[in-house]
């Protein structure tokens, strides 16, 4: 178990991360997920030991571990760029760890060969760092930490330097390393995709701060904030006018409605009704993106490509699932 | 019109005609001679030289004191100058931006200047020496000779290179690499050990053949502070060559020669390779690491500050002795009575001035001549490629992979009697031969800058000038020239900065009546009376003072000139 217990991480005095508290159970894929800026890689480098706690401490399976050097945590990390040893050839990187602590040449040998073929690049084991593609690079640098038999692997943004394809392949392939080996996973990106399919919890970040944790569906679905409702999925604010026809009851803060859950009025029971006039429309394929226009404002309708096409200009009453209306509490 | 274009074309023709005799005569044929000397001494083939230098103890014993020293100075400047890129940019050292000037030094304090400044420290009547006689009067007050002497100063003269280049190379490494390092469980001072030194491999490799060129054909330290029984091949050349054995100088020249070929092909072929080593796309930049072990800590900033020391104990002795009293130079080990006596000395007193007027005229005619040449040469160059442009180009960089010291035995040898080549004159003993040393061998560096600059400024330019109808001689001082002007005001000025301070042509080739600078230091080092050495101590303090101001002026330049562009 990790925790973080009223954590400040400061650079040079200014504070980047202030009052951090958060627990990570053993074995689990947590995320942290934030816009660019918000401290996602301070607070990883701060458990990897490259960033000293100001304040606060950090717990690692009850042990304070907030004072201990960065080479005496044994925490696992992937690099964004992944800090490959461009000198050494794949084997000698993934052997360097083990080596270092002293094992022998042959034990390590047959640790080495084992971790390339889980990771599968034993048939780049000769090769430099240099003559590797993206993607390899990366198993490279998940596997010269994973011989070291981390009980913990951060890992920062390690996907944003690959194409889009690989990085589909390489997140599942990460997935699978983690659920064969056990160890526990913090994982940081700005992707919400990336956060929401691989995930056991989320933590959503901004300015520092955390806006919310919980598991994927929790964060989509029950989104806490107003930054945690725009930062993951779309969601459409509905304005005073829109908010008195429908009639809904609870609270006076502001309310949302992801576009996917809003559709042309059939009848059905247990929905708010909105009148909107179609202002514009988006084609993108499988789906079509309608701009509606209602009295004070505008929101989204998002309807599948195959359903019937809604004229520029024409009238229709919307309706969404009286669950679908969020509203977020604001941070207290 | 066309008469004006048939004068320009007869000019340009006449100068480079100029060039081509002033390489023939003053490169290529000393060059020969100097193997015709070595192994034709008579018109016929002959390997008495090679037998009477492989006979002689002295001269087998000086090439292997050369090649030791230089091996020694290498491992040295690499042990001294990666500790002092390690404390100024690895790890957390107090006062490092200190250090940082103190490790500086070197680029504005070499040759001949700081092995006097050295030698005002260590030497017999040197501060160092003073201090430790009221300790332990029955010490050898001439400890600082030989070997040792010669190998300290190198050591810490040759270090440049690696506040240059191996720091440079230090900071591009991404510093990831090293708390990946950390996260597999070593600690940042073992990985700079195991995975920052292996990633310098080539800049190092780079290095510390530059440093092996310099010391095999170092040659103020040997001369200097080599005592009567320590030679290495260029103070043992200088031996031969005042016995009057020009055949086994020239010989011993071309083994050096030689020697300095094989050292600057093997750098040539590294460099070709290039140093692709990161990986990286995003670096994150170098921080410096507190070393934890607390007496390591301690260690290291004593030697550190020791270090410090040492540097600038040369130059603040120097410094302070120069404006120190006649008798407070003689007495005392710290200056307490000052005076600028000796500096109005060096400006008022005929003798006095005489080595830094001669070093001045001579500095300015070779700086002017060259310029001359290498402006002309960089513009043919560029103007266009062929047979005549690329043996200009191959011609004019000789002197670059050349040893000084090949050069001067080989003008010695060639010029020692009337020559046709030129026009039945001879040249040894007269004025004219040092600046026309002078002027060959910096004809390499110009002739880069000048290609590099002229190589940066844009074509269209010289084309834009040519369609509005204006002539060549009249686009190049209108256009080039001017873009050209912070150039070659840059390349001038370092030009003379290195040849004011200039020793090994100096000393084979100066005469009574050009004496320069560095002949004076040389003899101010044998020399005892106090007078003497409080003027070389003005020397090099105006050496020091200039090649700061060169060196400023060149930095503000290149930045000024990035912001630019
Ligand atoms: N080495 C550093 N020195 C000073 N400030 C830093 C440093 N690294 C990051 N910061 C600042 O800390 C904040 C968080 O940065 P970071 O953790 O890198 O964000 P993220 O990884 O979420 O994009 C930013 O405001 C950034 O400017
Ligand atoms: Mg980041």
């Amino acid at each position: 178990m990790i925790r973080f217990e009223q954590v400040d991480i400061a650079y040079d005095g200014k504070l980047a991360v202030p009052n951090l508290s958060i627990t990570i159970e053993d074995g689990e894929f947590f995320t942290l997920l934030g816009p660019s800026g918000c401290g996602k890689s301070t607070i990883l480098r701060c458990l990897a030991g490259f960033v000293p706690v100001i304040k606060g401490r950090i717990l690692l399976a009850g042990r304070d571990i907030s004072r201990l050097e960065a080479e005496k945590r044994g925490v696992g990390i992937v690099f964004q760029n992944y800090a490959l040893f461009p000198h050494l050839t794949v084997a000698e990187n993934v052997a360097f760890g083990l080596r270092a602590s002293g094992t022998s040449k042959a034990e390590v040998a047959g640790q080495v060969a084992d971790m390339l073929e889980r990771t599968g690049i034993s048939e780049h084991a000769n090769k430099r760092p240099a003559e590797l593609s993206g993607g390899q690079q990366q198993r490279v640098a998940i596997a010269r930490s994973l011989i070291m038999g981390p009980r913990i692997m951060l890992m920062d943004e390690p996907l944003s330097n690959l194409d889009v394809k690989l990085r589909v392949s390489m997140r599942n392939e990460i997935k699978r390393l983690q659920r064969q080996l056990g160890f526990t996973t913090i994982y940081v990106t700005h992707d919400q995709e990336e956060a929401l399919s691989l995930s056991d919890r989320i933590a959503v970040l901004n300015k520092g701060e955390v806006e919310q944790i919980g598991t994927p569906e929790a964060i989509y679905n029950r989104p806490e904030t107003e930054f945690v409702c725009h930062f993951i999925g779309e969601a459409n604010r509905l304005t005073p006018a829109m908010l008195g026809e429908i009639r809904a009851d609870g609270g006076d803060g502001p309310a949302f409605v992801r576009p996917e859950y809003m559709s042309i009025d059939d009848g059905a029971p247990n929905t708010y009704r909105i009148t909107a006039t179609v202002a514009d429309t988006v084609f993108l394929g499988n789906l079509i993106r309608y701009r509606m226009q209602a009295v004070d404002g505008h929101f989204d309708l998002i309807r599948s490509g195959a359903a019937e096409k809604l004229t520029v200009g024409s009238q229709h009453v919307v309706c969404f699932p009286h669950h679908a209306l969020l509203r977020p509490a604001g941070r207290a | 019109m066309s008469s004006t274009l048939c004068v320009g074309k007869i000019a340009r023709l006449i100068a480079l005609l100029a060039i081509g005799w002033m390489v023939i005569a003053f490169l290529f044929y000393p060059v020969v001679y100097v193997l015709l000397d070595a192994f034709f001494p008579n018109g016929q083939f002959s390997a008495g030289a090679i037998e009477r230098l492989t006979g002689s103890p002295r001269v087998t014993r000086s090439i292997w004191s050369t090649i030791l020293v230089a091996i020694v100075t290498v491992v040295t400047v690499n042990v001294v100058g990666l500790f002092q890129v390690a404390v100024l940019e690895f790890f957390k050292v107090r006062l490092a931006p200190l250090l940082l000037l103190a490790f500086s030094t070197p680029l504005v304090f070499s040759s001949v200047a700081a092995v006097s400044g050295y030698n005002f420290v260590y030497s017999s009547h040197g501060f160092l020496t003073k201090v430790l006689l009221t300790i332990f009067p029955d010490m050898n007050p001439n400890w600082f000779t030989g070997a040792f002497a010669v190998i300290f100063v190198h050591t810490f003269t040759m270090t440049g290179y690696h506040i240059l280049f191996v720091r440079a190379g230090l900071r591009q490494i991404d510093f990831s690499i090293v708390e990946a390092a950390q996260s597999l469980g070593v600690s940042p001072a073992r990985a700079f050990l195991k995975i920052v030194l292996p990633m310098l491999a080539p800049v190092l490799l780079a290095t510390s053949l530059l440093v092996l060129l310099g010391a095999l054909n170092s040659f103020a330290a040997p001369s200097m502070l080599g005592g009567r029984d320590f030679y290495m091949l260029s103070s043992m050349i200088q031996s031969l060559v005042s016995l009057g054995r020009t055949d086994m100088a020239a010989l011993l020249s071309l083994l050096l020669g030689a020697i300095s070929l094989m050292v600057f092909l093997w750098m040539k072929r590294i460099e070709r390779r290039g140093r692709a080593i990161s990986t990286s796309k995003s670096q994150s930049p170098l921080r410096k690491t507190e070393i934890r072990n607390r007496p390591m800590n301690l260690a290291v900033h004593v030697i550190a500050y020791l270090l410090f020391l040492i540097y600038m104990a040369p130059i603040l002795i120097t410094v302070a002795f120069s404006f120190a009293t006649t008798e407070s130079i003689v007495q005392d080990p710290f200056p307490t009575r000052f005076t600028l006596q000796h500096y109005m000395t060096v400006f008022s007193d005929p003798r006095a001035f005489g080595p830094l007027g001669n070093s001045l005229v001579l500095s300015c005619l070779a700086v002017s001549a060259a310029l001359a040449v290498s402006l002309f040469a960089a513009l043919r160059i560029r103007a266009s490629k062929g047979i005549v442009s690329d043996s200009l180009e191959f011609s004019l960089f000789i002197p670059w992979v050349l040893p000084s010291i090949m050069l001067a035995v080989g003008l010695i040898a060639a010029y020692g009697k009337p020559s046709m080549l030129i026009f039945g004159a001879s040249l040894v003993g007269t004025y004219w031969l040092l600046p026309i040393a002078y002027v060959i061998v910096i004809i390499p560096m110009m002739v880069r800058m000048l290609g590099a600059a002229l190589a940066g400024i844009d074509p269209n330019i010289d084309d834009a000038g040519r369609s509005l109808g204006a002539s060549g001689m009249y686009r190049f001082t209108r256009l080039t020239a001017p873009l050209l002007a912070p150039v070659i005001a840059l390349v001038a000025a370092i030009s003379f900065n290195e040849l004011l301070s200039e020793y090994t042509l100096s000393v084979f080739l100066y005469n009574i009546n050009n004496t320069p600078l560095g002949v004076a230091l040389q003899n101010a080092a044998r020399a005892d009376g106090p007078d003497q050495i409080a003027i070389s101590m003005v020397y090099v303090v105006l050496l020091l003072t200039f090649s700061l101001i060169v060196i400023l002026a060149s930095s503000r330049l290149s930045s000024g000139r990035a912001g630019r562009t």
